[in-house]
């Protein structure tokens, strides 16, 4: 099967067949016959030859994963051909979400629904661990809805406002 | 010796208290707030008291609830550990009024310690050197010209009642101080509801050191060595050693005493630090006395060989130090680091959640202080401190050694952490060097964390990437697996139902 990722911002383009433990797989061109074990959940004990390696993959959001081999710590996004989609679901032109880039609580709204923002501007202050942070709108507009209110918990990437 | 100690504190310094307690046959207690009910320092305790919602203001920092919880349970010493009430002569009274023992210095010390520009003036009279300034907060503008001309530019304004660099204004000239004095007192009273400001000369590129004391009631002091921790990020410490690189035992000897003496005059009784600012010629200055037991604590225990938190037990329960200034030696080298639920990728955002799993290193020469545990859910009320990781060895370069390889060893999934900046900065040749002052950590960042690789290390990061890539799709193909799974059961079970209400028709 044939997919195309994105590793630490690199384009990738891997086939790869599994049959049980061994794998094969060609990433760019280069050839890799491996025999792959899963000794717990989320770990792929990989043997290229007599090479083995560690990795630990586990994924933040639907298509992006975390892998952590030896001492380094990648980021990849992973596209099946199959299950490819439009990414493009909340950054239809004109229109800007605001999401919270963490978990936390609202501490206050810095605007108004209805208010005219510039770009750079603060809108909503979320606070986690004692850190506050501003979320700012990307573009100049007007909000044209507020979805959170002052005391309210929100999850990471929830949108707070929208701006047009 | 107490029979049962109360530890008025949660996380990884908790963990640490209750451990202590274990081990000298003294029973803890807990405390919690209904976000922490499940926390690690509740699991290990005998007993648990639940002091209220997850709010510190609600919770941790209620004075009453925490001698209530003493005095329902019996116990007749209470830890603060640091942070929270540690620093609190108000609550210093309140343990003492009550008949119980505070594990810490006496109210009057850490009332004398909480303000720096009183700090500066038991600086002073105990003749410890200290960054040529005020010891009075100033009145005006023109008073603060007058003194920055005199001191000469650049100079710092700081909050008197200041701490974690808020409150703090650098000057390089006459003609930014007018507004910089403004500034400084209105972020003084937003932050600590005092706008007293003072003046200090600047010193440039310092590095950050302190020195470990423990005092018993009978007024003997011993200074365990130093702790270097000029590894800073927002003026908050990230990574410390122990010994400092810069510091020869003829060094250590003048700044101890020196330590001691501030300690002796302010009245201190048990376990303190003694920061200095240290300038390019090892010039060194007094800069705050820290009237807790630090976070970065393990580490002089790592070096000295001695348990401060046993320590700080038995000689609150009125026993001499068990150890004399001769005991001290400082063997081989500790450094740790931080681990904070932050994301080092998102300008060090906070990042509370689940826990989903959880790796820790182990070996020679490691010890992890931790609060959590996989399955934990990390509450986004308190601050971000997860675990400490510390390493000990034999030299400085083999310590650190040992740490790219106990952090090669760690992993924390469900959450972002500190993780992986602390693996840049182990393998960063500054860092080996032992090159660095408190700007290192914003200089690092502004760098983008970028290490040096060794020679013929890129075809290794490219096969290395290569492998990471086959790693991250093998377990896309079994998780989309897995959903495939779980949709097909449910598109079955709907035809299951359909099928059911048809043939009920």
């Amino acid at each position: 099967m044939k997919y195309e990722a994105e590793i630490d911002g690199r384009q990738i383009s891997i086939e790869l067949e599994r049959r049980d433990r061994s794998v094969s797989a060609m990433v760019d061109g280069r050839r890799y016959e491996l025999e792959v074990l899963c000794p717990e959940r989320g770990l792929y004990l990989i043997f290229a030859g007599e090479r083995v390696y560690e990795a630990r993959a586990w994924s933040a959001e639907s298509d992006l994963f975390t892998v952590k081999l030896r001492d380094r710590v990648f980021s990849a996004r992973v596209i099946d051909r199959k299950h490819r989609r439009s990414v493009a679901d909340h950054s239809d032109e004109g229109r800007q979400q605001l999401t919270a880039p963490m978990p936390g609580k609202v501490v206050r709204l810095l605007r108004e629904q209805g208010d005219e923002v510039e770009a750079g501007q603060g809108v909503v202050v979320v606070e986690a661990m004692k850190m506050q942070n501003e979320i700012k709108s990307t573009k100049a507009g007007r909000i044209v809805e507020i979805r959170v209110a002052a005391g309210d918990t929100v999850n990471a990437n929830q949108v707070l406002a929208v701006v047009e | 010796m107490f029979k049962k100690l109360l530890i008025a504190n949660r996380g990884e310094i908790a963990v640490r208290i209750v451990r202590a307690c274990r081990e000298m046959g003294v029973s803890p207690v807990a405390v919690y707030s209904s976000a922490d009910q499940s926390a690690l320092h509740v699991r290990l305790a005998d007993e648990a008291i639940h002091i209220g919602p997850a709010p510190s203001s609600e919770s941790y920092l209620v004075i009453e609830k925490i001698i209530a919880a003493a005095k329902r349970t019996g116990a007749e010493a209470i830890h603060p550990g640091y942070g929270f009430l540690s620093e609190n002569a108000e609550f210093a009274l309140a343990v003492e009024s009550a008949g119980l023992t505070l594990i810490g210095p006496p109210a009057s010390a850490m009332k004398i310690m909480g303000s720096k520009t009183s700090a500066r003036r038991a600086a002073i009279e105990a003749g410890a050197p200290v960054v040529p300034g005020t010891t009075q907060p100033l009145a005006s503008v023109e008073e603060a010209e007058a003194l920055a001309a005199t001191t000469g530019y650049p100079v710092m304004l700081k909050a008197a009642a200041g701490g974690g660099g808020r409150g703090m204004r650098l000057v390089r000239s006459p003609a930014e101080i007018a507004s910089a004095f403004s500034l400084a007192r209105s972020e003084a009273e937003a932050s600590f509801k005092d706008s007293s400001v003072y003046i200090e000369k600047y010193i440039e590129r310092p590095r950050h050191i302190e020195i470990q004391l423990i005092g018993d009631r009978e007024g003997d002091f011993v200074y365990l060595g130093e702790r270097e921790c000029s590894l800073q990020r927002r003026h908050q410490k990230v990574v410390e050693e122990c010994p400092s690189p810069v510091v020869d035992e003829e060094m250590r000897r003048r700044v101890g005493e020196s330590a001691v003496r501030v300690a002796r005059a302010a009245g201190y009784v048990n376990a303190g630090t003694v920061e200095f600012l240290v300038d390019r010629e090892k010039n060194f200055y007094f800069l705050e006395m820290n009237t807790r037991l630090q976070v970065e604590h393990p580490i002089t225990e790592l070096v000295t060989g001695r348990d401060l938190v046993h320590e700080q037990i038995r000689v609150a329960a009125g026993e001499r130090l068990s150890f004399s200034q001769d005991d001290i030696i400082m063997r081989g080298a500790a450094i740790e680091c931080r681990i904070y639920a932050e994301d080092p990728q998102n300008d060090f955002l906070p990042s509370p959640g689940l826990i989903k799993r959880l790796s820790m290193p182990s070996g020679p020469g490691v010890r992890i202080d931790s609060g959590i545990y996989e399955g934990w859910k990390v509450p986004l009320d308190y601050d971000s401190l997860l675990a400490k990781l510390c390493v000990w060895a034999e030299t400085r370069e083999a310590a650190i050694n040992r740490l790219a390889r106990a952090l090669d060893e760690c992993a924390i999934e469900g959450i972002q952490t500190t993780l992986e900046f602390f693996r840049a900065v182990s393998r960063d040749r500054e860092f080996r060097l032992g090159n660095f002052d408190t700007g290192f950590i914003d200089r690092f960042l502004a760098d983008g964390m970028k290490t040096d690789n060794p020679e013929g290390e890129d075809d290794r990061d490219a096969q290395l990437s290569d492998i990471a890539a086959i790693a991250a799709v093998l377990h896309a193909k079994e998780r989309a697996a897995k959903l495939d799974l779980s949709s097909a059961q449910a598109v079955e079970s709907r035809w299951k139902l359909y099928g059911r209400i048809s043939q009920r028709r």
